[in-house]
């Protein structure tokens, strides 16, 4: 495939289409690759289908449906199941069909999204323990959590993404045994002074309330203040134990949900070195981009929760933005006619920006989550546990980069996705500091394993 | 292909059949729809895991699908005829 | 800033300073190693972690004689570590395996070993048919050009981070003084004795041991303009973990000890050029398939690249600086190889006291300075 496009877009997700959608709106040549089978992401993950329609509430269903039919409308090409493994400015190794490609682009737009912010605990590998997006996966796709549907779940953790879980599992039937928060009401308290920014973006909170008395309606039994939590069992989970109110409690439990706020995915960029910035309330790692998602590396744009997690409304403006912004600068398109092209889509954008700023402090994660025992499995590829880490930083490896070489936290087959960001508060906690200072992952390409064979022939043909 | 969701495709899992909707994951059907507890044996310390996210990120899903070992089974949609299976001995292939 | 004096300092806590900076300690003199943080090239971080010794430097008798004095030295040196820090070090003292895949090439091989053998006068190696090395290596399915392999007994190899880490842990323990920090300049004093600027600080000392790797090519100007080493590329593909089948490491292709496989043998001259350029690994990824065909199926989970440190006759330099005998220069492609070495016969050196004689040779003497 030696045909130059004039962009790729990574990531059929909101932004990814809405990135597509608007390159095409200009003219441009767009090829859409994603590793799913169908458009829509994570956020509207098989909504072609009805038993994901289902669970999707209206509102959703519109919006996702008819990004979906724009996108398989307008004239991008589509590359579904299709595994990125390689990019640099203007190029990407990809596996087609089983067969290794190039495909070479003038801008390349990654629209990665966001991935849930895996927190270790002890039990954690224990099948029957998942992250709550995952579970919320397997929903959508026809399934059930146990075989049982009356098994017993216990949900934990901090964030808007629980509240809509819940929500489902409630209309699923689903015996919701305890919900256990681990959110800091202290930062809940003072994102009340930005609330009326919060009001700005009526509709976004009148659906959180609403889901909110949906798990108060049902009757879910919600425990605050919750740490030290624990899954116990032999080859799967058969019960929870934390501490509340000074006491350690115990119940039983087939599944445990565990959900810690949404991260962007930085994989991808961070394999370039692209720039990142620290966010200190929401304690992860975003790229530094302009407003059309613009990186540090040439010829690469990013778009959606990739960029700093607004969510999937946010996520279509972005893309959106992006697409015409590539527009411009190939100069297909005039400087005026992108700023009459962008502007309502900008306007939005900013307004959902500042309301969603006290959503950043009311789901701030709890920095205490991390603070696991010793004998906590944090990389759970090469079986690093809490206090390798903190032995090593002991004997005086202090960078992330250090710890991982030195314990073989973070490389394994996932690269640090599961411990990075667990690896980088822990060496950070052992010596008193900010994970912004102790350095963040380095990550090496092929991003996902690739077959020897099929990276030599491609990238050394006879 | 559109709204096909009513359909089903027929896989099999450590040589028992299994139907499950078409256009889903091969790690959803085998945790969703067989409901099989764990996937594979752990190579490092052979304890039992399960898929944890269920897109592509955390490596838990690993399954042998159509012959071919340590398979992302989260990023792998169901076909029909496909024959999977988990990775029970421990070992890395 | 404030200013510290010192008795010896090591500039460089790769494997290279660490060994010399361990040896010193051992001499029972008090050391203080400075060394850069993770983000600056550290060859040490990239090592395959191969003691090797066999089928080169036949132009260079004495280096030769060299890796197989320290591969002697090291079962010691792994086990007094392991007592010191407390750390296991994965090692195999098994041996090592080249794979030929002609009948030219098992020819050609066999003609060096049989010079080299003649001249250093001992050699533990030889060539083995395709049935021995099937023998040594049951596990493994090789291709069907492999007719054969040079073999050396006394090769091994060890995990190059777990020695690294040893080391470390060590240092402290014998009465070294370990700081991270960044050196920024290196300069003589009027009266004598050397001072080290560094981020956090200046140093003061009486004797200085440059083992800062390519580093060095700064640390040395107030001394001489150039120093002749050069950056050396390497880059390596790895492979997903199998099942532990390779107990005698294999050259190009070696499993690592926690079965994950490493495959590459590049040197290229392209600078301080850090990118994986996939289109150059990919040629040795085709040849460890020829050896090894079932690694064809298994996955890439990463490729990087790292820089060897390469004096540019290839052999190490162990040297005075023109001028400055209180410091000692070390610079060397094989920090692993020589580290029991480096860690049992330089301090000495170090200290103001004579090389070894095999290592008379490696001063900066025969690039025409007068040190």
């Amino acid at each position: 495939m030696d045909r130059n496009m004039d962009l790729i877009v990574i990531g059929a997700g909101p932004a990814g289409l809405s990135a597509a959608c608007a390159a095409r709106a200009c003219g441009l040549d767009v090829t859409l690759i994603d590793e799913q089978a169908a458009p829509g992401g994570q956020l509207f993950r098989n909504i072609e289908t009805p038993m994901a329609q289902a669970i999707l509430d209206p509102k959703d269903r519109e919006t996702g449906l008819a990004l979906v039919k724009r996108f398989r409308n307008c004239g991008a090409t589509y590359y579904p199941n299709t595994t990125v493994w390689g990019l640099e400015p203007h190029k990407v190794s990809c596996t087609i069909n089983g067969k290794a490609e190039f495909l070479t682009a003038s801008y390349i737009v990654i629209a990665p999204g966001g991935m849930e912010r895996p927190v270790p605990f002890p039990g954690w590998t224990l099948p029957g323990v998942m992250g709550a997006g995952g579970a919320d996966i397997l929903l959508r796709s026809g399934g059930t959590l146990s075989a049982d549907n009356n098994a017993p779940v216990v949900l934990a953790g901090n964030g808007p993404l629980l509240l809509l879980l819940a929500g489902h599992l409630l209309d699923a039937g689903v015996n919701i045994a305890a919900w256990l928060d681990t959110g800091t009401w202290g930062r809940r308290l003072q994102s009340g002074a930005l609330m009326p920014a919060g009001l700005l973006d009526a509709k976004y909170m009148a659906k959180g309330i609403g889901m909110a008395l949906r798990v108060l309606k049902g009757r879910v039994p919600i425990i605050r203040g919750v740490t030290n939590i624990r899954a116990a069992g032999t080859d799967h989970v058969e019960a929870v134990s934390y501490d509340a109110g000074g006491k350690t409690h115990e119940i039983a439990a087939q599944t445990l949900l565990r959900h810690e706020g949404i991260i962007p995915r930085t994989h991808i960029l961070n394999s370039l070195g692209a720039q990142h910035a620290w966010d200190a309330v929401q304690r992860y790692w975003y790229p530094v981009t302009d407003e059309f998602g613009r990186t540090s590396i040439d010829g690469i744009y990013i778009a959606g929760d990739g960029t700093y997690v607004h969510g999937g409304d946010a996520s279509l403006l972005k893309g959106t933005l992006a697409g015409i912004e590539i527009a411009r600068r190939l100069g297909v398109i005039t400087d005026a006619e992108a700023a009459y092209r962008c502007a309502p889509t900008l306007r939005t954008l900013r307004r959902t920006r500042v309301a969603r700023g006290f959503l950043r402090y009311v789901f701030a994660p709890n920095p205490a989550i991390f603070n696991v025992p010793d004998d906590t499995m944090v990389c759970r590829c090469e079986c690093v546990t809490a206090g390798d880490i903190r032995k090593a930083v002991s004997e005086g490896f202090r960078n992330v980069n250090e710890v991982k070489r030195f314990t073989r936290c973070g490389m394994g087959q996932c690269q640090g996705r599961m411990c990075g960001p667990a690896l980088a508060e822990l060496t950070a906690a052992a010596q008193a500091k900010s994970p912004a200072a102790v350095g963040t992952l380095q990550v090496r390409q092929p991003f996902r394993p690739v077959s020897l064979e099929n990276y030599c022939n491609l990238n050394a043909p006879e | 292909m559109q709204n096909t969701a009513t359909s089903t495709v027929h896989i099999t899992l450590d040589g028992k059949p299994l139907e499950v909707p078409a256009g889903i994951s091969v790690a959803a059907a085998v945790l969703g729809h067989a409901h099989a507890g764990h996937t594979c044996k752990h190579p490092v310390d052979g304890s039992a895991r399960a898929p944890y996210c269920l897109m592509g990120v955390c490596f838990e899903c690993l399954m042998e699908i159509n012959g071919e070992p340590n398979v992302q089974s989260c990023l792998v949609t169901v076909q029909e005829g496909m024959t999977v299976r988990r990775q029970l001995s421990g070992e890395s292939a | 800033m404030s200013t510290t004096e010192q008795d010896i300092i090591v500039v460089g806590g790769g494997v290279a300073g660490s060994a010399l900076a361990y040896g010193i300690a051992g001499k029972g003199r008090k050391v203080t190693v400075l060394d850069a943080p993770t983000d600056t090239n550290k060859a040490s971080r990239t090592n395959v972690g191969l003691i090797w010794c066999q089928s080169k430097f036949l132009h260079l008798p004495n280096y030769a004689k060299w890796g197989f004095i320290s591969s002697r030295l090291f079962p010691a040196l792994t086990k007094e570590l392991e007592e010191t820090s407390g750390h296991t070090i994965p090692v195999n003292y098994t041996g090592g395996i080249i794979p030929v895949l002609s009948e030219e090439e098992y020819t050609r091989r066999g003609d060096y070993i049989e010079k080299l053998r003649e001249a250093l006068g001992e050699y533990k190696g030889c060539m083995i048919d395709r049935a021995e090395l099937e023998r040594k290596l049951p596990g493994i399915g090789w291709g069907p050009e492999v007719c054969g392999a040079a073999w050396c007994e006394e090769d091994g190899v060890i995990d190059p981070l777990a020695l690294l880490r040893a080391f470390r842990t060590s240092l402290p323990r014998v009465g070294v003084t370990y700081r991270q920090t960044l050196v920024y300049d290196v300069q003589p004093l009027a009266g004598g004795g050397y001072r080290v600027t560094t981020r956090d600080g200046v140093y003061d000392c009486e004797r200085l041991v440059l083992a800062a790797g390519l580093a060095n090519r700064r640390f040395v100007q107030f001394a001489m303009p150039t120093l002749p080493v050069y950056p050396d590329k390497g880059q390596v593909l790895l492979v997903e973990r199998m099942p532990y089948v390779m107990p005698i490491p294999v050259l190009g292709v070696t499993q690592t000890f926690g079965g994950t496989t490493i495959i590459g043998f590049r040197h290229e001259n392209s600078g301080h050029h850090m990118q994986v350029v996939p289109s150059a690994v990919a040629t040795e990824g085709k040849w460890a398939i020829r050896v090894w065909p079932e690694l064809g199926k298994k996955r890439v989970i990463r490729a990087w690249a790292g820089l060897r440190v390469m004096p540019e006759d290839n052999m190490a330099i162990y040297s005075h600086l023109p001028g400055h005998p209180n410091v000692t220069l070390i610079n060397t492609h094989s920090a692993v190889t020589m580290a029991a070495a480096h860690t049992r016969l330089l301090p000495d050196f170090a200290l103001g006291g004579e090389l070894p004689e095999t290592a008379r040779g490696m001063t900066l003497k025969r690039f025409g300075y007068d040190c």
